[in-house]
């Protein structure tokens, strides 16, 4: 390894940048995760209804979104949305479209998945108890799909926040575009970089112990 | 015969259209009884039961509580079966499974019904809850969820959970299958003291001890069809069909040595 003398100068000099990059980090994951809790739910129930064309849409679109790079998906959306069907709107909010839709999708697989761990004979128990389709749906099915999925949405929300820096490439301001612009003004991108990467790390890092525990404490609960 | 408690007629159930499960049953119930279907494996028991609690497609054939129909097939299309739900919903049901909801407590789970299906108050539920928790001597497990109960709790509490929806009948699905032995007796004792307040029921259960204890009336069915229809006394000392002499010989041999 050369002698690379590092100078965190620069980080403190731009503290400021930084932290406004990560303002708008932290507020596209966060609208982009409750797209994402309530919207997987809505397309994890069209995958399962009884509608056949709604079940196709659905599962086109957990498809289109699951086996294409969120990276193209971004630029996609970013440059074509606005070609094809004259819809253009301020960046930031083309990238919550793309970052939202594509969370949706991964997250209606884990409600799905839930949902069909959920024992047939509760769907009886309902009926027996007179509950309607939509009484059962909220106050049986739900909460007990987003306790058993939780581990899996929150493993997902991590994910959204490392996916976050992909808008960097189409000028939203985020903390991994801040750090680049930075980089190249200051000419400083190992401490910059490995800045940026720490703060990835230690949002993350809080998010995944939780979710350990909540499986821990789901195990013991849902037994 | 259209007077009676509990109307079955000519009520058939397939699967699939071609595998048979309930072949043209007819019987008739009043209240108070207390039926207790027994036969071998696969002999429908339990769809018999799934069905007159409507969970069940019928294929033919049409069900009455108290002189209403509250199912029936239609025969001439493939639609769903009409069903009367609030006549339907005087039945209640206990399953083999439990069937709790573990995200709610068990008092959670009792007043879910009624409040979120008949429109009542938390604090009238809680209360009628409190009330039922306590004769059945689980009042202490009211913040428990159910997954920090045994077995035969949280049979008990599903058999609560029915009650407290005032059902006019119970059907109770092998409840004490899933149990181990010690706790059967405790689900068995809210079953008998249910039939001493003369709750009509109908009752699947493998154990033929208990069945000669609580039944009114034995119903032994095999193949989709009621082979025969007797009191305990009888179809337990002397049944008229080889049939049912030939399976109570084996399950009673079998339980003897197990």
């Amino acid at each position: 390894m050369g002698r690379y003398t590092w100078d965190f100068s620069v980080i403190t000099a731009n503290w400021d940048p930084l932290m406004a990059g990560l303002a708008v980090t932290l507020q596209l994951t966060a609208i982009c995760a409750v797209i994402g809790l309530i919207g997987g739910f809505l397309v994890c129930q069209m995958v399962m209804s009884r509608i056949a064309p709604l079940r196709w849409v659905a599962i086109g679109f957990i498809e289109l979104f699951r086996c294409t790079p969120a990276l193209v998906q971004i630029i996609w959306i970013f440059y074509c949305v606005p070609y094809f069907f004259g819809i253009f709107y301020d960046p930031f909010y083309m990238a919550i479209l793309a970052l939202g839709m594509n969370i949706t999708a991964f997250n209606a697989e884990a409600y799905r998945a839930a949902i069909q761990s959920i024992p047939a004979s509760h769907y009886d128990a309902c009926t027996a108890l007179g509950l309607s389709p939509l009484k059962k749906t909220i106050y049986v099915i739900l909460p007990q799909a987003v306790l058993m999925a939780i581990p899996v949405l929150l493993t997902n929300t991590i994910g959204l926040l490392q996916q976050t820096s992909l808008v960097a490439i189409v000028a939203i301001a985020d903390l991994m575009y801040e750090g680049k612009t930075l980089a190249t003004q200051t000419y400083r991108p190992i401490e910059i970089y490995t800045t940026v990467a720490f703060i990835y790390f230690a949002l993350s890092v809080p998010l995944s112990q939780v979710v350990g525990l909540c499986e821990r404490r789901l195990r013991s609960r849902l037994a | 015969m259209s007077s009676s408690f509990l109307n079955v007629q000519g009520l058939r159930k397939s699967f699939g259209g071609h595998l048979i499960v309930l072949d043209d049953i007819n019987f008739q119930m009043e209240a108070g009884e207390r039926v207790v279907v027994i036969g071998p494996s696969g002999s429908g028991k339990s769809t018999l039961l799934r069905c007159v609690m409507g969970l069940e497609k019928i294929d033919r054939g049409r069900i009455e509580l108290e002189g209403v129909r509250y199912i029936e097939a239609n025969p001439k299309s493939r639609k769903d079966n009409f069903v009367d739900i609030p006549v339907r919903n005087k039945v209640g049901m206990v399953f083999q499974h439990y069937t709790l909801f573990p995200h709610l407590t068990v008092l959670g789970n009792l007043i879910l019904a009624p409040m979120r299906a008949r429109g009542e108050s938390r604090s009238v539920a809680t209360e009628r809850a409190m009330q039922l928790l306590a004769r059945l001597g689980l009042e202490s497990k009211a913040g428990a969820f159910p997954g920090m109960l045994s077995g035969g709790q949280k049979q008990r509490v599903a058999i609560a959970r029915a009650l407290l929806l005032d059902p006019k009948i119970m059907l109770f699905d092998e409840v004490t299958s899933a149990l181990d032995p010690e706790l059967v007796t405790e689900v068995e004792g809210v079953m008998l003291e249910l039939a001493e307040q003369k709750m009509s029921m109908m009752i699947v259960t493998h154990d033929m001890w208990f069945a000669k204890r609580i039944a009114t009336r034995v119903i032994f069915s095999a193949e989709g069809r009621i082979i025969e229809d007797a009191p305990p006394s009888k179809m337990f000392t002397n049944p008229s069909e080889p049939r049912t002499a030939d399976f109570l010989k084996k399950v009673l041999h079998v339980e003897t040595i197990s």
